[in-house]
């Protein structure tokens, strides 16, 4: 239920971080896996690892051009498209603020990323979506459930998508397109330089989870993504899976 | 801005929305329900617009108001439109620009005469549940009740005390409910009048419960 064999996934931010672990999930259950990137540099490090191969694009999501033309080559390359993980976020998204300071320029970098170019890719892929009857699955938080005190503007766009995917499920649900959202706790490169500045967090996060551990980008989240885009998850659609280790509980 | 008449007895309430019909009934609701956000009589309405220059606003504040109204986005008729049919324009108007719209409500309370006056923010319903063609408007709905979440978490009893409503569109523009909802409001329809009702409850709540959500939904969705 989870083989995804000949299944072209695209993932952005697919270089780093929870995007790398979602392209090795995904590459392991079988799916060719287009890496939608803005450093293919680091893109092809991680393609070269990817046992059932795939493409590294060059796309800053927040340029419509390039979202069309990552869509363009994936459905010119391999002929068809089945899911889409939108993974990206502003490089700003760990920046601690005050919602007192923030100003509309870090605002636009949050929405363009997480928001504006979520809009873009879901109405570029749609039409390969539906003739695949595929599914669109968008990377949330935690923190767009509970709100974060100290990164207000990452917890709202957050929230934002949550509504964005129930709406879109029920939009494209009689399709068969499935629209999901996961919500994970795990390493990313922000959390680990955090760590290194603050060791004592690190052992606060593991004390506070209950499984005890911080989430592994491709052991723990890249399956649960692999979970909702494949067959054992059909008759999923609308909802968000929160992948925490137990440190998220209340929806 | 506008501000409505008031007596010098009534306490004022700000209201921060979008102009149109809707913000007018929820006006006249909030100013005709008995009473209002102090307990000790009815309210009156100083209304806002959203995105308008910031000193608008800051004198509203001065003016020693009993509590603020945020409404996230339009509750105008409801209008589906599909994702494939969602300009860019749209999108930014629907889904991006209400957001970043209570953000300017929290700081220009965060940095008014009163940090602490009570806010409640008015979100559609929706956005609990999601509905064809109003990805926009969901996404804003459900980003503007992040950003109250944060901001309680952020400020906490050094700041206002924050609350949420969620209703329909229906209810506050009058308009038939649109067809489709499978679920049918076992209390019927909500009407804007109840709307305000629980905007003056939101504001009278202890303060030990943090930041809330009252469904006014005819009990729809019944969510948690």
């Amino acid at each position: 239920m989870m083989d995804l064999t000949d299944h072209v996934v695209i993932v952005t931010g697919a270089a780093r971080g929870v995007g790398v672990g979602i392209a090795q999930a995904f590459s392991a259950a079988g799916a060719r896996v287009v890496l939608a990137v803005r450093d293919t540099a680091a893109g092809d490090e991680v393609l070269a690892g990817l046992p059932a191969g795939g493409l590294t694009v060059r796309c800053d999501v927040t340029d419509r051009g390039e979202v069309e033309q990552l869509v363009a080559v994936t459905r010119e390359r391999f002929g068809r498209l089945d899911h889409v993980v939108h993974n990206a976020t502003s490089g700003r998204s760990s920046e601690v603020v005050d919602l007192a300071d923030v100003d509309h320029e870090l605002w636009q970098q949050h929405a363009s990323v997480s928001l504006r170019a979520l809009h873009r890719l879901a109405a570029a892929t749609g039409p390969a979506l539906r003739e695949a009857r595929g599914s669109l699955l968008v990377l949330t938080s935690p923190a767009g459930i509970e709100g974060s005190s100290t990164v207000p503007l990452y917890a709202a766009v957050k929230g934002g998508q949550r509504g964005f995917v129930r709406s879109l499920a029920q939009e494209w649900g009689p399709a068969g397109v499935r629209v999901n959202a996961l919500a994970p706790l795990a390493v990313s490169p922000a959390l680990r330089n955090a760590f290194v500045e603050n060791p004592e967090l690190e052992e606060r996060l593991t004390r506070a989870t209950p499984l005890r551990r911080v989430g592994d980008p491709r052991t723990d989240i890249g399956p649960a993504a692999v979970f909702l885009c494949s067959p054992a998850a059909a008759y999923v659609t609308g909802q968000t899976l929160i992948v925490s280790g137990g440190r998220f509980t209340a929806l | 801005m506008t501000v409505l008449p008031h007596t010098t007895t009534a306490t004022t309430v700000v209201l921060v929305g979008s102009p149109g019909a809707s913000r007018h009934r929820l006006v006249a609701a909030l100013e005709a329900a008995p009473q209002g956000p102090d307990g000790t009589g009815p309210c009156a309405v100083t209304v806002i617009d959203p995105g308008v220059p910031t000193p608008a606003l800051a004198e509203a504040l001065a003016a020693d108001p009993a509590g603020l109204v945020h409404v996230v986005g339009s509750f105008e008729p409801p209008c589906q439109l599909p994702l494939d049919e969602l300009d860019e324009a749209d999108w930014a108007a629907r889904a991006e620009a209400p957001v970043w719209a209570l953000i300017e409500t929290l700081q220009a309370v965060r940095r008014g005469p009163d940090p602490h006056l009570p806010l409640v923010v008015v979100v559609d319903a929706d956005g609990l549940t999601g509905a064809v063609g109003a990805t926009a408007e969901t996404t804003a709905a459900e980003g503007a009740r992040a950003v109250a979440k944060s901001a309680g978490r952020a400020w906490g009893a050094g700041g206002p005390a924050i609350h949420l409503v969620a209703t329909t569109r229906a209810a506050l523009s009058g308009a038939a409910p649109v067809d489709g909802a499978f679920r049918a409001p076992s209390r019927g329809e909500p009407t804007v009048a109840q709307a305000a009702d629980a905007i003056h409850a939101a504001f009278a709540l202890p303060d030990g419960i943090g930041v809330t959500t009252l469904v006014v939904d005819g009990a729809r969705t019944m969510m948690p």
